[in-house]
């Protein structure tokens, strides 16, 4: 009886959680929604004021990053070309160096690691600026001039954010590839032009759709879930500290869960086209 | 220039309103108030009793928990953002702390609404912000940001934006604290002289002193816990 009770219990709350966590998915999705047409939609909105706001979270979000992103880029591009080499070397086929690294870097680490520098700086950033402006009233304050938050405060940090991380990926997959290939050039003599035609070999159409697919849909999850949990602040300061942390696990969490279903998705389709299915 | 006209504002009323933030704190039930239109009030009450709950629902920043908030016989917790707009523009309100946003100097907070709405021209709009600053006296502080100046300076800014877009009702909550009493003297000039302009304007101010309010000629808007909210006709000569 006690044991049933506790299985009963306990897959209760495994269904609450379940529904919860629909639920805030639900949440998410409604605001990029809204965001996006509020955005559209307010015809007060001037194309000056929603270019500022734009152009700060691009500079914030993208340039200011670039000196971390290279520094990443380098190392993590360096560590795969240098193991692939040793590795495929040993094994004798040298030649699929391309197919590796457009699969390594372009499609999985671009993204994924583009993602997780810009949580770390920018969705903590949005997140804690949205909750002190809640704090401060300064949301109330825009809604009492007419101006809606969700068009002026969200909408803006959607696109620059967006626009960031599909910019930041391709210069980290840039960087990664080509300082990679620098850096491997002190302990190991691969020829540029076998390096470059490798990499041209392997690229498809299908990479360059994957890395749009998840670096846009990336910096989407990211800004709204920072600016969703931003705006979650009622009242006191002590609940900022609180929405930045649960937007950055969050942010991880949808981030690496949505690039897993593509890459699943990806190497289905490519099933699909072999005709294993 | 913007297409969006704003609406004139003939009648604000309460409708089987409850007046506070959720339905289980609120003062006073099933009010049904009309509001005179187009004369001074000071909102009086106790501490507690719901004055500034009440600025925010004849603002809309609060919807009532209960009932209804009607602007011209329309439910405004009906109206999206976007229907409701040309009703707010019409209406200013004047934030008792914040309200300014931290990374906008002093100038860009008061320009911010003209600007996104452009009902009138950015030269126009410039002007006329400059003219309120150099009224008070603080046209060197304009390019400063507020977490940088004094709280009289903050709480000053806060109160002109809600005049800038030249609105017919406009809510002030709780001026009088952390105002300097030179700002708190231009301010009641600065009243009277924006009610001499617009003489159909309607301004409901919450303070806690009577040394402005005296100072203007106004009546007095009751709220009681329980009862709800009355008008008791108390006009003053202006000083």
């Amino acid at each position: 009886m006690i044991l049933r009770s506790y299985v009963l219990v306990n897959i209760d709350n495994i269904g609450r959680r379940f529904l919860k966590g629909i639920e805030y998915t639900f949440n998410i999705i409604f605001m990029v929604y809204v965001a996006i047409r509020e955005g559209f939609k307010d015809n007060a909105h001037s194309f000056r004021s929603i270019f500022s706001v734009v152009s700060a979270q691009i500079y914030f979000t993208g340039f200011q990053a670039l000196p971390l992103v290279s520094l990443l880029a380098v190392a993590s591009g360096a560590l795969v070309i240098v193991q692939s080499t040793s590795q495929l070397s040993l094994l004798g086929g040298s030649n699929m160096m391309g197919p590796l690294l457009i699969a390594v870097i372009i499609r999985e680490l671009g993204p994924l690691m583009t993602s997780l520098i810009v949580v770390a700086r920018s969705g903590t950033a949005v997140a804690t600026e949205l909750g002190n402006m809640k704090v401060n009233r300064e949301t109330e304050a825009l809604e009492s001039m007419g101006i809606n938050p969700m068009s002026y405060v969200v909408f803006p940090r959607l696109i620059g954010g967006i626009i960031s991380v599909i910019t930041l990926a391709f210069y980290f997959n840039f960087i990664a590839l080509l300082g990679g290939f620098a850096v491997t050039q002190f302990f190991q003599d691969v020829p540029f032009h076998h390096f470059v035609s490798s990499l041209a070999q392997a690229f498809t159409i299908d990479d360059f759709w994957v890395f749009l697919i998840k670096n846009t849909f990336s910096g989407a999850i990211i800004f709204t879930i920072s600016s969703y949990q931003g705006l979650q602040v009622s009242k006191s300061p002590h609940e900022v500290p609180q929405v930045t942390t649960q937007a950055v696990v969050d942010s991880i969490l949808y981030v690496i869960g949505f690039n897993i279903i593509v890459t699943l998705l990806f190497y289905l389709n490519k099933l699909v086209r072999l005709g294993v299915f | 220039m913007a297409t969006l006209k704003r609406v004139e504002i003939q009648s604000v009323a309460l409708e089987n309103a409850s007046i506070g933030y959720t339905l289980d704190d609120s003062v006073a039930q099933n009010v049904n108030f009309e509001l005179p239109l187009g004369k001074n009030y000071w909102l009086k009450g106790e501490s507690g009793a719901g004055k500034s709950a009440l600025l925010k629902i004849f603002s809309s920043l609060l919807v009532p928990p209960a009932g209804y908030l009607k602007i011209n016989n329309s439910a405004v917790s009906e109206m999206a953002f976007e229907e409701f707009l040309p009703y707010r523009l019409n209406i200013g309100y004047g934030f008792d702390f914040g309200g300014l946003l931290n990374n906008k100097t002093l100038f860009e907070n008061m320009i911010l609404p003209l600007e996104y709405h452009q009902e009138i021209s950015r030269n126009d709009a410039k002007e006329r912000v400059e003219s309120y600053f150099e009224f008070f006296g603080i046209a060197s502080y304009k390019n400063i940001r507020p977490a940088l100046v004094g709280g009289s300076f903050r709480k000053l800014t806060c109160i002109l934006r809600a005049f800038v877009q030249k609105p017919k009702l406009i809510l002030l909550d709780d001026i009088t604290t952390g105002l300097s009493e030179g700002h708190l003297k231009n301010l009641v000039k600065w009243i009277h002289s924006y009610r001499d302009e617009n003489p159909k304007c309607t301004i409901i101010i919450t303070a806690q002193d009577s040394f402005l309010m005296n100072k203007i000629s106004c009546d007095e808007l009751w709220i009681t816990r329980g009862k709800g909210v009355f008008v008791r006709t108390n006009l003053k000569e202006a000083v």
